[in-house]
């Protein structure tokens, strides 16, 4: 008897260190402002000369694809993930696994216009994450938040809250991301430069424009030029 | 071994006792019946099945002023039912600090049959709209967060979290949607215009004559049997210098939804005073003053209101005759909407 549990905690163990074994593929997002690594808090210049200090960063990545070298889309269902500079674990999305290779991915920055219209949602995508509208339902997708002497708000504040989903003033993103030499590798890191925020297609200046708080023209300016914020580290 | 065999055996029916003990009960489900003739319901049941054990907790919440920062607030006490869940007598409610919000309370009837929410239709899903007022800072001015957790600390709503769910997962869109179980149901079908049409009443002179102005001069934008088409109008009303609301155009952006608000319901009227989005008008007098002289006809005003809406004095007392046959005094009187504790009158909501 007590041979037989012996035995049976011993095949447990080496069931749970087979799993571990199985390589688990991540993508990890990296803030950087120019060549600097974000620190929030921190007092940074971007692309504009304007000195900042970001105190929050966060957005939404929903809607991931792997792509083969064949052209194969594999979809992850139920994916949707809140990137938020504040957890580190965010930050780091683990893969199902796969033996595939993969030559590049896909995602949404934001939320698809299904989940804005189908009521409350759970999770990353419960309101109570402090990124939806209530009063003019919708999600922000993007929300950049903090301080600058440009800025001529009380506190100097900048605040940033990107969204909008309906017709007109749509800001969803398609983002596809080749990856270097067709090879996923353990964990893809991917360069998230928040100059593109100020200076993608067109310059956003803090001192002109400190505040964005709705769906409409200023956010398609902003979301224009953040959708350029991504790029693959060569490893 | 026989000894063991019983032990054993004990030791199962026990252990099926208590594991039958501690299962949930399955919610006890509520039919949701559609008056008759009116329209499919707007809201998707199968995404939220009502049962007695959701609608109960869906009460509970509704009445609690724990949804608000400073503990002060509900979602009844702005949402009376006696004036068929508007606030009685306030042109725009209260909110906490002696603060006032910038539009007058809606009534809350015949919810299922709207997509949209708000005067500007900016809340697209019922189970959203308690949201907005429960985050708004000049209304109870509360995080989700907190409200969450003062949710989960208190062991009656753990209970009915989990008779009315399987688990007692406590979350926001449980919260939503028991509030939206509770809501749903709040159907007002039956006042004297719904008897007559049913056969079971008759209209007096006044009320037949006004039924006759009615449809004429009113139904196109308050069709029967929901008193509105839950279309968005500018209907004359000029720009408060002060709330400076610009109605849909909030939402849409859109320069051709300035100043168009959502058309409501005309069920309950004579209850719901003040009327207009922003409760200017104090009495029905006012409405019909309104309606025939003081239009403002603006670029966005509804083009039926091209001539304003001409109405004699003796119309105006027809169609009051007819409006009155719209109070519903079973729906405000239903104690299955009736705040825990207090008897439903004036009297008890000084406020």
């Amino acid at each position: 008897m007590k041979h037989l549990l012996q035995y049976l905690i011993l095949l447990l163990l080496g069931f749970s260190a087979f799993s571990e074994t199985q390589a688990q593929q991540s993508i990890s997002f990296q803030h950087f402002v120019g060549s600097q690594p974000l620190v929030l808090e921190d007092s940074i210049k971007n692309s504009n000369a304007e000195i900042l200090v970001v105190r929050r960063f966060k957005y939404y990545v929903s809607n991931l694809v792997l792509i083969d070298a064949q052209g194969n889309r594999q979809i992850i269902p139920d994916s949707y993930y809140l990137i938020n500079e504040a957890e580190p674990n965010s930050k780091k999305i683990i893969l199902p696994n796969s033996n595939k290779n993969y030559s590049a991915i896909e995602f949404l920055l934001g939320v698809d216009s299904a989940r804005n219209c189908s009521g409350i949602q759970t999770g990353v995508l419960d309101p109570m994450q402090g990124m939806f509208w209530t009063w003019n339902t919708g999600y922000v997708f993007a929300k950049l938040e903090g301080s600058s002497p440009s800025s001529s708000l009380p506190a100097h504040a900048f605040t940033y809250h990107i969204g909008g989903f309906r017709t007109g003033e749509n800001v969803l993103k398609t983002i596809r991301l080749a990856i270097p030499g067709s090879s996923l590798p353990k964990d893809l890191q991917v360069k998230v430069d928040l100059n593109a925020w100020f200076s993608g297609n067109s310059s956003l200046l803090i001192a002109e424009r400190p505040v964005c708080h709705s769906p409409g023209n200023l956010a398609m300016k902003i979301a224009a030029n953040y959708a350029q914020m991504f790029s693959i580290i060569q490893p | 071994m026989r000894k063991t065999v019983i032990l054993g055996l004990t030791a199962m029916a026990l252990l099926v006792i208590i594991s039958w003990m501690n299962a949930p009960k399955k919610p006890h489900p509520i039919a949701f019946s559609i008056p008759k003739g009116w329209p499919q319901p707007a809201y998707d049941f199968k995404s939220n099945p009502l049962t007695e054990e959701g609608f109960a907790l869906g009460k509970k919440l509704f009445y609690d002023v724990r949804l608000s920062k400073d503990n002060s607030i509900s979602c009844g006490t702005c949402h009376q039912q006696f004036a068929a869940f508007t606030t009685f007598d306030h042109p725009l409610s209260h909110g906490i600090n002696n603060q006032q919000t910038t539009r007058n309370a809606p009534a809350l009837q015949n919810l299922a049959w709207q997509t949209n929410f708000m005067a500007d239709g900016g809340i697209t899903h019922l189970d959203l709209q308690p949201l907005a007022p429960i985050t708004a800072e000049n209304e109870m001015a509360e995080t989700l967060e907190n409200v969450i957790a003062k949710i989960k600390s208190d062991k009656a709503y753990q209970t009915m979290f989990l008779s009315a769910y399987g688990d007692a997962n406590i979350n926001t869109q449980r919260v939503g949607k028991a509030l939206s179980q509770f809501m749903l149901l709040m159907i007002s079908s039956n006042s004297k215009y719904d008897k007559v049409m049913q056969g079971r009443d008759s209209f007096n002179l006044p009320e037949k004559l006004g039924y006759g102005i009615f449809q004429q001069k009113c139904a196109s934008c308050h069709p029967a049997p929901l008193f509105t088409d839950n279309q968005y109008r500018n209907a004359g009303l000029s720009q408060d210098d002060v709330l400076k609301d610009l109605g849909r155009m909030r939402i849409t952006n859109q320069p051709a939804d300035s100043l168009k608000f959502k058309v409501p319901s005309l069920r309950n009227i004579a209850l719901t005073a003040p009327y207009g989005h922003d409760g200017r008008f104090f009495a029905l007098s006012n409405v019909f003053d309104h309606y025939r002289k003081q239009m403002v006809l603006g670029p966005t005003t509804d083009p039926q209101f091209n001539n304003r809406l001409p109405l004699s004095n003796f119309e105006i007392g027809q169609l009051k005759a007819f409006l009155n046959t719209l109070t519903d005094s079973v729906f405000i009187r239903d104690p299955r909407f009736s705040e825990p504790g207090a008897a439903a009158g004036p009297g008890n909501h000084g406020h």
